[in-house]
């Protein structure tokens, strides 16, 4: 495997962060995605385009089903007993909802962040080399470098390149949350779910991400190829300040008769100027309260 | 009026836990008190060397040696350790992640109620069922130091499954999540995941095991022959040190007598040594999980 040049640690970070492109074509599809919980819809008929290389935020208030809608993408929902999904999810032409779909192969290309940031126990390199390792990437010095290239793209390196062989668990929240953002880029998806990622953090910590996901969208290194690729990313947030200052399109779900649904979707600035729905005016006015 | 009320049964219950707490720990004490108080004459009666360096137990005829004994304890402890470690920690993963729900259920009570079977019927099935079927296949009398590993094996199969279960347990969902999340399997998440975290927790579990393997007197005592000789071919006899106490506590007088405490001193020693283990397990497996 060829591998990446190593940029100098901070180009990234002062380096400008290049536009979302303004014609954008889907990089995923959702038809009629229902998700079920013991036969009970908990979000229903999701109709959503996720455009390339751009940041798509779902907002909504709690238990309207924008963790279920966004887990069942990378079929982490195969996961939850009782939880069913129906409807058809084309990433780049293929349904990734279909039976024949290889979930964990699926994973790869299709990577999630939680909202506690989930490093494992065990070292800060251990956690960047063993996904890797488990997906194929033979050579120890190619895992090497790739780890330090992941901890430069999300701005860690200088933060921890002097102790890469202490717990990962004793970095902060925000560290913690970076380095899994890097434990997930690595694997260069062409996808990556954020679910409420800055909720457990501070407010510097969630300023760090959010910029770091507008970098991580203009492009990133990582395996498999030299040439920096854009990511796409789909932020369920409940911060509608974040969702305006991060995200180029915004979808909007919300409860209608007991059961989840997306009221509409659009480019961020349209649906927090010009909302078509009642619901969406009032909440994102919230805004303003 | 109402909060005094409260502060009293506070109080009064302060009590009563802290007198059941030094209630526990002074019969603890006076155990281990009694059991140093009866065995101290060995030192200036027999001599602490001997239970080293005597050549044979013959305790009438002045032969102390303990070490064919303990060293048949430690062996068939490592045995059923050896077998049962594993055994359990994967009868634990398939239980907690490959079992159908309702398989697992039933499993887990079959293992329970494995765990509250006397000592007795396991070494009265080892004697009926084992140690015949090792007599044919084996050759010899049966009664022998594999009777004895396997036997124990079994008994302290429940207790690494079950404490080892609930190592795996404590592993958080979002540990196992994200796993997932990354592309790894069910077998690459728990070899790569959660099986490193849940290590400490499994390694105390196996610890304890190992515990219960070497206090085991009553189905060793059924099915290992009891010939007092160095473990070696798995198919001899041997006597362990508990079943050596059992055997002989009845009859035995003078110097005998406090040869068999002393080796009561030595089990002891044995056992506080692996509790001392234990907690330094715990302790790292807290770390661990505290990021320490
Ligand atoms: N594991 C689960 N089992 C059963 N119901 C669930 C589960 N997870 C979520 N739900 C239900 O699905 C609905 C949507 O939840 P969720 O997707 O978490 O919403 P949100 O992320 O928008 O707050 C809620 O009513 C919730 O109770
Ligand atoms: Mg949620």
């Amino acid at each position: 495997m060829s591998l990446p040049v190593l940029n100098e640690p901070d180009l990234h970070l002062v380096g400008q962060v290049r536009p979302a492109p303004a014609v954008a074509h889907p990089l995923l599809r959702a038809c009629c995605v229902t998700v079920s919980y013991g036969g009970k819809p908990a979000v229903r008929d999701v109709e959503l385009e996720i455009a390339h290389g751009r940041i798509t935020a779902i907002i909504g208030p709690s238990g309207c089903g924008k963790s279920s809608f966004l887990a069942s993408l990378n079929r982490l929902t195969d996961l939850i007993g009782g939880c069913t999904v129906s409807g058809a999810a084309m990433l780049e032409g293929h349904d990734l909802l279909a039976p024949g779909v290889d979930p964990v192969a699926l994973r790869r290309r299709v990577g999630m962040i939680f909202q506690k940031p989930n490093p494992f126990a065990m070292s800060i390199r251990k956690n960047l080399e063993m996904p890797l390792k488990a997906n194929g990437v033979r050579g120890a010095a190619d895992r090497r470098d790739l780890a330090e290239q992941a901890l430069r793209d999300v701005g860690l390196w200088d933060e921890v390149s002097g102790r890469l062989n202490q717990s990962a668990l004793r970095l902060s929240g925000g560290q913690q949350q970076r380095l899994c953002i890097a434990r997930a880029v690595v694997l260069r998806p062409r996808l990556l779910l954020l679910d409420e990622p800055c909720s457990a953090l501070d407010p510097m910590a969630t300023q760090r991400i959010e910029e770091l996901l507008t970098e991580l969208r203009g492009g990133c290194c990582g395996l498999d190829s030299d040439e920096e690729s854009p990511l796409t990313q789909v932020v369920v947030t409940h911060n509608l300040a974040q969702a305006k200052r991060i995200a180029d399109d915004t979808a909007v779900f919300w409860v209608r008769e007991g059961c989840g649904v997306m009221i509409e979707s659009g480019p961020t600035e349209s649906v927090f100027t010009h909302p078509q729905e009642e619901e969406t005016r009032r909440y994102v006015s919230g805004l303003q309260g | 009026m109402f909060h005094r009320h409260y502060r009293l049964i506070d109080a009064a219950g302060a009590v009563l836990l802290r007198a059941c707490g030094v209630v526990s720990a002074s019969v603890v004490v006076l155990i281990v008190g009694f059991l140093v108080w009866k065995s101290w004459p060995a030192a200036t009666d027999i001599g602490l060397g001997r239970f080293l360096v005597d050549e044979r137990w013959a305790p009438t005829s002045g032969g102390f040696s303990l070490v064919a004994m303990a060293a048949a304890t430690a062996a068939v402890t490592l045995g059923a350790v050896a077998l049962a470690g594993p055994l359990g920690v994967a009868s634990a993963l398939f239980s907690r992640y490959y079992a159908p729900r309702g398989v697992a259920a039933v499993y887990r009570r079959g293992v329970e109620l494995l765990a509250g079977i006397p000592s007795v019927v396991f070494g009265f099935w080892g004697l009926v069922t084992l140690v015949p079927l090792i007599a044919v296949w084996g050759g010899g009398a049966g009664a022998s130091m594999l009777a004895a590993v396997l036997v124990l094996t079994l008994m302290v199969l429940p207790t690494v499954a079950l404490l080892g279960e609930s190592a795996l347990a404590a592993v958080a969902l979002d540990q196992r999540r994200g796993a997932a999340a990354l592309g790894l399997g069910t077998w690459a998440s728990l070899w790569r995941v959660v099986l490193p975290a849940a290590a400490p927790g499994l390694a105390s579990a196996v610890l304890l095991a190992g515990l219960r393997a070497v206090g085991e007197t009553m189905a060793v005592l059924m099915v290992a022959g009891n010939v007092v000789r160095l473990p070696g071919d798995p198919l001899a006899p041997v006597r362990v040190l508990t079943a050596n106490i059992a055997l002989e506590m009845g009859y035995a007088q003078g110097d005998h007598r406090l040869a068999l405490f002393f080796s009561g001193v030595v089990l002891l020693t044995l056992v506080a040594g692996g509790v001392v283990l234990a907690d330094v397990l715990e302790r790292g497996r807290r770390k661990a999980v505290r990021g320490g």
